[in-house]
């Protein structure tokens, strides 16, 4: 008797620890977050509190976000697309060359945009899923190919002097201090975390991600759904790319690309956080911002570039292993707390 | 006549906790014979096999001759090897990307005592591949060999593996299962082989399903049958019909379905099912059904499930759901499930069940567009998926920590019941289940069953193929025997038992046996 109530209370408090690890392994990356700020803000109160830099912060990795958003949204179906940094690329370079060089209005140069980036996510999509090559292969050859053909219709030149139109709505307008272009990365935030979470076709875009063979006796369409996410992908990548022209009011042939890895770093750290096991758009979006404030933070301490990277590298690295030992630990728990369910459901 | 023994075994038992796999075991091997093992699923075969090649420790108390000299337990694997011990496991062993050269010499290689230069390496490969016709270059990769040809060479290999160590060149040969997979031909040239190693004096071991080939290769069989050895008989002075009886043993009053249900209208319907593995299979399933598919390897059983799910591209014919008929030439899972039918694989970890998954989603999968409560809309309600998967995870008594808790922490038993319960809650109309209780423990098998069942009481239609017969004789109305690819008999109602569908797959499964008639 007494020993039953024993077992019961261990139960309880060892369900206690499940759901205080669980929040925060969830929490994991957004307390990181505001631990920074608060350390960047207790070391240069009066240059890193600055409205001006928490307005730079959020609106100059708005285009990161929007590529990670994009990134994560293969990876969440189960494919690689590593062209989505260059389609970002050239989207950019399609709307600046178009606008400064061509005269084109606006407008139609970024409706062009948007068509090549569907084009492009079809092609991906065709390669992988009507052909069967790995999706690594296949956007890693259309990254190449991408960058070439930016250097091509660019002379490999840079370009200055973007639509006044296109560079208020993304950067001079602001609203409550922070430019439209945060808006605009956290509405696609939304967007793709309301779609994934609360539609059916999200909820399936995850199990095609999970196991395709799984999908498939499910009676999923499997294809059609990694169709989609190429498509996503491309598209929103190509969005990237506009906003990062309009950021910078020109466009050059080559920068866009150095962002591949970081958005993938970003997706991948989002993954352990908000919902750990999971690509998630919310992780995402706090891990972009993380790293960009400490970045920043290590530029406003004065701390030479290299530093930068290391803090870029090891946040990715300590936080993914971070993740792992918190899973595993959490799983072997939840082991135990299902034999004593059982355990008890059989006394 | 006092035969030399090439292994002898006796007294050997292994218990796992409180079940005894394989009780008081004696077997004699004899050199220059063909030994046949023989026992359905779960006999202790493949135990036996593990213990000889040394993954498992028998019971004290067993003892074990090998060529004369008293061996110790548990054997260890270079042990046996140089005492004359080879196997050859159904996978082969063999490495398909590397050369014929390199698997033949493979253990000289790894471990760096390499007794031979490259030449003489190649030089007694040509040999082999002479000796055993197999048509092929020692340095060519062992993937652009047949089956038979590799089987040939595993064999080769086992042969030669304590060439050198002395004494006598003889060895036991345990072959488990070599030619399951194989080809009417190929299996022909092995057999061959099997006499010409016996000739030469080996000891051969064959364990086998399949009953033809015991009879046509074999000089003594040996029956497993529920850890203890059913009888050793000369195979030429056995019928197979008595060989069915000491595999499958004595009918003990358990005949007759133990649940008692009552069948409407029909619900599934196939016609005219062709594909490589099945002959014109036609079959129908009523409502309130519960129907077993029971077989030998090979017989089709197997295979009908998955073509009626449309996972056979290769297939034809049709399948009918009340009024919904669907061609198999263009049928896919989709189409399969639209029509009402959910499908219980059974590899369930690899295609059933997203192990990294939350609970909440894998029993909510069917039910996004709305399940039977037809909650159809373009945006979901997480409350009421949510609400649906704790009711059904109380009604089917899934124990999980939480709704959240990934799949995985699930145990074997609960896990399936989960894949269960996805297509119960959608208000599927008929399932297809293939060996639903494999791998999970006895509660949770009951406990399946009993899904199972109510599944049935509430007017669903089950189709289950089993290699489990005792499952199949309590759980089923009806079982259909295949044979060869087709449906070759239906055992019902008070004919239904372990040992009458056992009978029946052997029987129709054995070629020898349909000369002799129905006898039994």
């Amino acid at each position: 008797m007494s020993e039953r109530v024993i077992a019961q209370g261990e139960s309880t408090s060892e369900k206690n620890g499940i759901d205080m690890r669980q929040f925060l392994q969830r929490l994991s990356v957004p307390l990181c977050w505001v631990a920074l700020i608060v350390f960047f803000g207790v070391l240069r109160p009066e240059a890193f509190l600055a409205e001006r830099t928490l307005s730079s912060i959020l609106g100059s990795a708005a285009p990161v976000v929007v590529l990670t958003i994009a990134t994560v949204v293969t990876l969440r179906g189960g494919d690689y697309d590593l062209s989505g940094a260059a389609v970002m690329l050239l989207a950019s370079n399609i709307v600046g060359v178009l606008n400064i060089r061509e005269g084109m209005p606006i407008g139609p140069a970024i409706a062009i945009a948007i068509a090549m980036a569907v084009a492009v996510g079809l092609v991906n999509a065709y390669f992988c899923i009507v052909i069967g090559v790995d999706s690594f292969i296949v956007t890693l050859g259309m990254s190449t190919i991408l960058a070439g053909f930016t250097l091509w219709i660019s002379n490999s030149n840079s370009y200055s002097g973007l639509s006044d139109w296109l560079v208020n709505a993304v950067t001079n307008r602001e609203v409550l201090g922070i430019p439209f272009s945060f808006y605009i990365a956290l509405l696609i935030t939304v967007a793709v975390w309301l779609i994934f979470e609360y539609t059916p076709a999200g909820r399936r875009h995850l199990f095609v991600g999970k196991s395709r063979e799984i999908s498939k006796l499910n009676g999923i369409a499997v294809s059609r759904t990694r169709t989609v996410s190429f498509l996503c992908c491309s598209v929103l990548s190509a969005v990237a790319g506009i906003l990062y022209a309009g950021a910078a009011g020109g466009i050059d042939p080559t920068s866009a690309l150095t962002l591949l890895l970081p958005a993938f770093a970003a997706a991948f750290l989002g993954s352990t956080t908000i919902l750990p096991g999971q690509f998630n758009p919310w992780g995402a979006f706090v891990s972009v911002y993380f790293i960009v404030t400490g970045i920043t933070g290590l530029a406003i301490l004065g701390l030479p570039t290299f530093v930068q990277s290391f803090f870029y590298g090891g946040a990715l690295v300590v936080a993914v292993s971070l993740a792992q030992i918190v899973i595993s630990s959490g799983s072997r728990s939840n082991r135990r707390a299902a034999r004593h369910q059982g355990g008890q459901s059989g006394t | 006549m006092a035969d030399e023994i090439a292994l002898g075994i006796e007294s050997l038992s292994k218990t796992f906790g409180a079940i005894t796999v394989l009780r008081d075991v004696h077997l004699d091997l004899i050199p220059g014979h063909i030994h046949g093992l023989l026992g359905e699923n779960g006999s202790g075969k493949s135990t036996l096999i593990k213990i000889l090649s040394g993954y498992h420790e028998p019971d004290p108390g067993a003892s074990a001759l090998l060529w004369g000299r008293q061996v110790k337990f548990p054997l260890r694997p270079g042990e046996a090897r140089s005492l004359g011990l080879s196997f050859v496991h159904q996978d082969l062993g063999l490495i398909p990307e590397i050369s014929i050269v390199e698997n033949l010499f493979v253990s000289e290689i790894a471990s760096g005592k390499r007794t031979q230069s490259r030449k003489q390496m190649h030089q007694a490969a040509y040999q082999v591949l002479r000796r055993y016709s197999i048509d092929a270059k020692p340095e060519s990769p062992v993937s652009v060999l047949g089956l038979g040809d590799r089987a040939l060479l595993a064999i080769a290999r086992a042969i030669s593996e304590v060439s050198g160590s002395g004494v006598d060149s003889r060895r036991v040969l345990i072959l488990d299962e070599p030619t399951a997979a194989m080809s009417r031909d190929e299996k022909r040239d092995l057999y061959r082989t099997f006499a010409a190693l016996a000739q030469a004096g080996h000891a051969l071991l064959l364990v086998s399903h399949d009953l033809d080939e015991i009879m046509e290769v074999t000089d003594v069989v040996t029956v497993l049958r529920d850890g203890v050895v059913a009888g050793t008989v000369k195979t030429s002075s056995a019928t197979p019909a008595e060989i069915i009886k000491m595999i499958v043993g004595h009918s003990i009053g358990d005949a007759g379905p133990r649940r008692k249900r009552t069948a409407g209208a029909v619900r599934l319907e196939a016609r005219d099912v062709n594909s490589p593995e099945l002959a014109n299979v036609s079959l129908a399933v009523k409502s309130g059904e519960v129907v077993g598919a029971a077989g030998l390897v090979g017989s089709g059983y197997a295979d009908i499930n998955q073509a009626l799910f449309g996972l056979n591209g290769s297939a034809s014919g049709t399948v009918a759901i009340g009024g919904r008929r669907s061609d198999l030439k263009e049928h896919s899972p989709a189409a399969a499930v639209r029509m009402g039918i959910g499908f219980v694989p059974v590899e369930r970890d690899k295609s059933g069940v997203a192990l990294e998954l939350p609970v909440v989603d894998n029993l909510s999968v069917q039910i996004l567009d709305g399940g039977r409560d037809g909650i159809s809309s373009a945006w979901l309600s997480r409350s009421s998926l949510k609400k649906s998967a704790l009711e059904a995870i109380k009604r089917y008594r899934i124990k999980t920590p939480a709704l959240t808790a990934l799949l995985k922490t699930l145990s074997g038993g609960n896990r399936q019941k989960v894949l269960l319960a996805k297509w119960l809650v959608s208000g599927k109309a008929v399932l297809l289940l293939d060996e639903p209780t494999q791998a999970v423990d006895i509660g949770a098998h009951e406990e399946i069953l009993n899904v199972v069942d109510q599944f049935a009481r509430d007017g669903g239609a089950v189709l289950i193929a089993s290699s489990d017969w005792h499952q199949l004789a309590d759980i089923c109305d009806r079982v259909l025997i295949f044979a060869g690819g087709s449906i070759k008999a239906e055992l019902i109602g008070e004919e239904l038992s372990k040992h009458a569908i056992g009978e029946a797959c052997y029987k129709w499964g054995t070629r020898s046996t349909h000369a002799i008639g129905q006898q039994s």
